[in-house]
C-alpha cells in the first residue's frame, strides 16, 4: 500500500480496493464520525475536506497530499533564484564602481 | 533571445513521461483525469491541425505552467486551458517586451538620476496595487494572499518589477531621444499582462514621472493637489467593490473600488501622464517625422497582418494575444461581429479605427501640406492595409472626421487666397449637416429626447405600469413626468434621468431650447442615442461625485452603484467624454477643455496641429477609445504635437524673412 496513504491518513485495517471505486461512477464515500476531517491539497492548489479513512486513502493514492507548503515551494524557489540574480547584478555594480573609483584616484 | 522567449517557456516543465493523445469528443477524460501531465509542447505536435481553442488557465501554479490544465466542452467546441502563472508570466512577457524595447536604436543618452529609488518607489506603488485588487489576484492565483507573512509569491513579484522598472528606465536612458517615432508600434505590442491588471507602458512610464517628480517642484505640488483630490474621492467610497470585470479595459481599469485601489491609480496614472509627457517634452523637436510616418504605416499594416495571422489558427490566436500583451484574445475569425466590425487583435474596433485613421491623416495630411510624398512602394503597400484596416473597423467617425480634416488640409495649404479659403472652409462645414440633412431622416428635436428618455428608461427597474385602451404605458405616451413622480419610482431612476426628464418637461411646456434636446442632437446624428441613454439611466452622481468624479480609472462604482438592467457584461459610455466626467467629475471635465481650447487658440497658427487635434476631439465625443493605453497615448502625443510644428513654422518664418 502507499506509504503516504499511512502516513497522511493514519493506520486502517481496511484494505481498499481502489480500482473499484474508480470504475464505479455512483460510489459515494460515506463520512466517519470518529475519524478527523482532513485537508487534502493537490499540486493544481485544488482543497478537499475528507472525512473517512478510505476516503483520505483514495485521494492519497491519487497523487493529493496534506502540507500546502509542498504547492507553494515554488515560489519560495523562484524567490531565492530571483535574488541570487539581484544579489549578484548588485555586486557585479558595485564592483564596477570600486574599480571605476580606484582608477580615477590613479 | 527573442525566439528563445517564444519557445522556452513552453518546454520548461517538459517532464511528462506520457505523450499526449490527439483530443477529440471521444478522448476528453483522457485529458480531464491527467491534468497537469502532457506538456503544450506534446499537445500540439499531436493536435497541430485541430481547430480546438486554446485558451490560459490563469491561476496554474508553477509546477503546470505550460502544461495541459484543463478542458472546456461543449457542443460546438472543446477548449484546452494551458497553465499559466502570474510570477512567469511577469517575467517572460516583461523580458519578451524589454527585448523588443532594445530593439530602438540608440540616441545620444540622457541621464537620469534617482533611478534605483524611482524603481524602488514603483515597485512600493505595485505593492499596493496588489493589496487594493487582492479579488482579482485570488481569480488569478489560487495561493495568492495579501498578507505578507511568508508570501514568497508577491516577494518575487516585486523582485522581478524591481529589475523590469530598472531595465526599462537603463534602456530608455540609452534611446531617449528615439522613443518617439517607434510609438506607433504600442498598436502591436499593446502590453497587458496575462494575469495582472497591469500595462507595461503604463508601470514604465510611471516610473520616469516618478523620476521627474522627485526633481521638479511644481511636479511636488501637483502630486500634493492629486493626494487631496484622492482623499476626497476616497471619502466617498460608501459602498466599496472588490471586483470588477475589466474585461477588455484590463491593464488601465482598476477591478476594485476601495481607498486603497483609488490612490494607486490616481498615483499611477498622475505619474504615467508626467512620465510620458516628460518624454514628448524633452524630445519631440527631435523627432524624425518620416520615420514616424513610415513606423505608423508599419504597425497598421503589422496590426492587420497579425489580425489576419491571430485567426487562422488557436495556436497563433493564443500565441498572438500572450506576446503582444493583448488585453483580450484577438478575434478567432475573420468575420465582423453583429455583421459590423471586425477587431483584429485589438480589444476595440473603435480604437483601432481611429488608430488607422490618424496614419492615414498623418501620412496623407502631410502629403498635402507638403505638396509631395516621400515614401517608397513597400510604405504605400502598408498604406493599403492601413486603408483596409479602417475599412474593416466600420468606424464611420473616424472615416468622416478623416475625410473633413484631409479637407481642410487641403483647403489651408493648397489654396492661396484667403478669402477662398475661408469661403472653402464655412462652405464644408454647412455641406455636411445638408448632405445628411438631405439623406437621412432625422426626427424631430422633440422625438430625439424622448427617444434618448426612452432608452434610459428601458434599463431602469421601473414597476409595470397600466395600459390605456390602446395598449400604451405612459412611456409609451411620453408622460414622463408622472413617471418621476410616482414615489415607487424615485429610487430606480438614477439623478441624472430625473435631472434631464425635468429639463425636457419644463423646457418643452415654455417652447424653450433644452438640454435634453442639446445632448439628443449630438447622439442621433452619431448613433449614440441608445448607449447614451443607458449611460443617463445608470449615471446616478452624488454631488461631490458630479462636480469631481470618482478618481482616475475608477469605472467600478458608475457600473454598479445603480441598479439597473444593464449591470452584466462590459457596457462603457460610448464616449470618452463621458468616461472622463465618471473619472474626474464636471471639473475634470471642463479644465480639460479650456486647456485645450487655450491650446488652440494660442497654436492657431499652425493649422495642421489644431486640425489633428480636432480630429481627436470629433472622435472622443463618440469612442471610448482613451480607456485603452495605446489610444490614450497616441492621444496624448497627438495634443503635443504643436512644439514639433512650431518648431518647423519658425525655421520656415526664418527662411521667408531672410528671403
Amino acid at each position: 500500500m502507499n506509504a503516504n496513504i499511512e502516513k497522511i491518513c493514519g493506520a486502517s485495517e481496511i484494505n481498499p480496493d481502489f480500482d473499484a471505486i474508480a470504475s464505479n461512477p455512483s460510489f459515494v464515500f460515506e463520512p466517519d464520525k470518529t475519524y478527523e476531517t482532513l485537508t487534502l491539497y493537490n499540486s493544481e492548489g485544488s482543497i478537499i475536506n475528507v472525512n473517512s479513512w478510505l476516503e483520505c486513502a483514495n485521494y492519497v493514492n491519487g497523487g493529493w497530499f496534506d502540507n500546502i507548503n509542498n504547492l507553494i515551494n515554488y515560489e519560495k524557489r523562484l524567490f531565492y533564484i530571483l535574488l541570487f540574480f539581484g544579489a549578484s547584478y548588485v555586486i557585479n555594480e558595485l564592483k564596477q564602481k570600486l574599480k571605476g573609483q580606484k582608477n580615477s584616484k590613479k | 533571445m527573442l525566439i528563445f522567449c517564444l519557445i522556452f517557456p513552453w518546454i520548461l516543465n517538459n517532464g511528462s513521461t506520457d505523450d499526449a493523445p490527439p483530443l477529440d469528443k471521444n478522448n476528453l477524460g483522457s485529458y480531464e483525469s491527467n491534468i497537469c501531465t502532457y506538456n503544450f509542447l506534446d499537445f500540439v505536435s499531436e493536435n497541430f491541425y485541430s481547430e480546438n481553442l486554446i485558451k490560459p488557465d490563469k491561476t496554474s501554479s508553477i509546477e503546470c505552467y505550460s502544461k495541459v490544465n484543463g478542458i472546456g466542452y461543449t457542443p460546438d467546441s472543446i477548449s484546452v486551458y494551458i497553465g499559466t502563472n502570474i510570477n512567469l508570466d511577469l517575467i517572460i512577457q516583461s523580458l519578451f517586451w524589454l527585448l523588443l524595447f532594445s530593439l530602438i536604436p540608440v540616441s545620444n543618452t540622457y541621464s537620469m538620476r534617482n533611478v534605483e529609488v524611482a524603481a524602488f518607489l514603483g515597485t512600493l506603488l505595485f505593492l499596493l496595487h496588489l493589496r487594493s485588487e487582492s479579488y482579482f489576484y485570488q481569480m488569478n492565483s489560487k495561493i495568492f494572499s495579501p498578507n505578507l507573512e511568508n508570501n514568497y509569491l508577491i516577494f518575487s513579484l516585486l523582485i522581478t518589477l524591481y529589475f523590469v522598472l530598472f531595465t526599462f528606465i537603463t534602456l530608455c536612458q540609452k534611446r531617449f531621444y528615439n522613443i518617439l517615432n517607434y510609438l506607433p508600434f504600442i498598436f502591436v505590442i499593446v502590453g497587458t499582462f496575462n494575469t495582472l491588471n497591469l500595462n507595461f507602458f503604463v508601470i514604465c512610464f510611471a516610473v520616469l514621472g516618478i523620476i521627474r517628480t522627485l526633481k521638479k517642484r511644481k511636479l511636488q505640488f501637483g502630486l500634493l493637489v492629486l493626494l487631496v483630490m484622492s482623499k476626497l474621492w476616497e471619502v466617498q467610497t460608501i459602498n466599496e467593490i472588490a471586483f470588477f470585470d475589466v474585461d477588455k479595459i484590463k491593464g488601465f481599469s482598476s477591478s476594485a473600488y476601495n481607498s486603497d485601489s483609488i490612490l494607486y491609480w490616481s498615483l499611477i496614472f498622475f505619474f504615467f501622464c508626467v512620465g510620458f509627457i516628460f518624454l514628448i517634452q524633452k524630445t519631440i523637436i527631435f523627432l524624425n517625422i518620416d520615420l514616424l510616418q513610415k513606423n505608423l504605416l508599419i504597425s497598421g499594416g503589422a496590426s492587420v497582418i497579425l489580425s489576419i495571422i491571430s485567426a487562422s489558427g488557436p495556436l497563433e490566436n493564443f500565441f498572438t494575444y500572450y506576446y503582444l500583451g493583448l488585453n483580450k484574445s484577438p478575434s478567432r475569425t475573420l468575420e465582423s461581429v453583429s455583421g459590423n466590425a471586425w477587431r483584429g487583435i485589438s480589444s476595440s474596433a473603435e480604437g483601432v479605427g481611429e488608430f488607422y485613421a490618424f496614419v492615414l491623416l498623418i501620412v496623407l495630411g502631410l502629403a498635402l501640406k507638403n505638396k509631395k510624398i516621400n515614401l517608397s512602394l513597400p510604405y504605400l503597400l502598408f498604406g493599403l492595409l492601413n486603408i483596409y484596416g479602417l475599412y474593416r473597423a466600420n468606424n464611420f467617425a473616424a472615416v468622416s472626421s478623416l475625410i473633413v480634416i484631409l479637407g481642410c488640409i487641403y483647403v489651408s495649404y493648397n489654396i492661396p487666397s484667403k478669402k477662398i479659403r475661408f469661403f472653402l472652409l464655412v462652405s464644408l462645414s454647412l455641406l455636411i449637416p445638408y448632405f445628411y440633412q438631405s439623406y437621412s431622416t432625422i426626427p424631430t428635436a422633440q422625438d430625439l429626447s424622448r427617444n434618448l428618455i426612452k432608452e434610459s428608461l428601458k434599463i431602469s427597474y421601473l414597476d409595470s405600469f397600466d395600459k390605456n385602451q390602446y395598449g400604451q404605458t405612459a412611456i409609451d405616451e411620453n408622460r414622463f413626468l408622472e413617471i418621476l413622480q410616482q414615489e415607487e419610482n424615485e429610487e430606480v431612476i438614477s439623478n441624472t434621468l430625473n435631472f434631464l426628464v425635468e429639463r425636457y418637461h419644463y423646457s418643452e411646456r415654455n417652447n424653450l431650447p433644452n438640454l435634453t434636446t442639446t445632448i439628443s442632437a449630438v447622439a442621433y446624428p452619431i448613433n449614440r442615442t441608445k448607449v447614451w441613454g443607458i449611460f443617463i439611466g445608470k449615471y446616478d452622481p452624488t454631488l461631490s461625485s458630479l462636480l469631481f468624479g470618482t478618481g482616475f480609472n475608477q469605472i467600478s462604482n458608475y457600473y454598479f452603484s445603480h441598479p439597473t438592467k444593464v449591470n452584466t457584461g462590459l457596457t462603457l459610455p460610448h464616449s470618452a467624454v463621458l468616461s472622463y466626467l465618471v473619472y474626474t467629475g464636471l471639473f475634470g471635465i471642463l479644465t480639460f477643455f479650456t486647456f485645450i481650447v487655450f491650446r488652440l487658440i494660442r497654436y492657431k497658427f499652425i493649422t495642421i496641429y489644431v486640425l489633428i487635434t480636432l480630429f481627436f476631439l470629433m472622435n472622443i465625443i463618440k469612442s471610448d477609445s482613451l480607456l485603452y493605453v495605446n489610444n490614450f497615448m497616441l492621444f496624448i502625443f497627438a495634443i503635443n504635437l504643436h512644439k514639433y510644428f512650431e518648431k518647423e513654422y519658425l525655421e520656415k518664418f526664418k527662411e521667408d524673412t531672410s528671403k
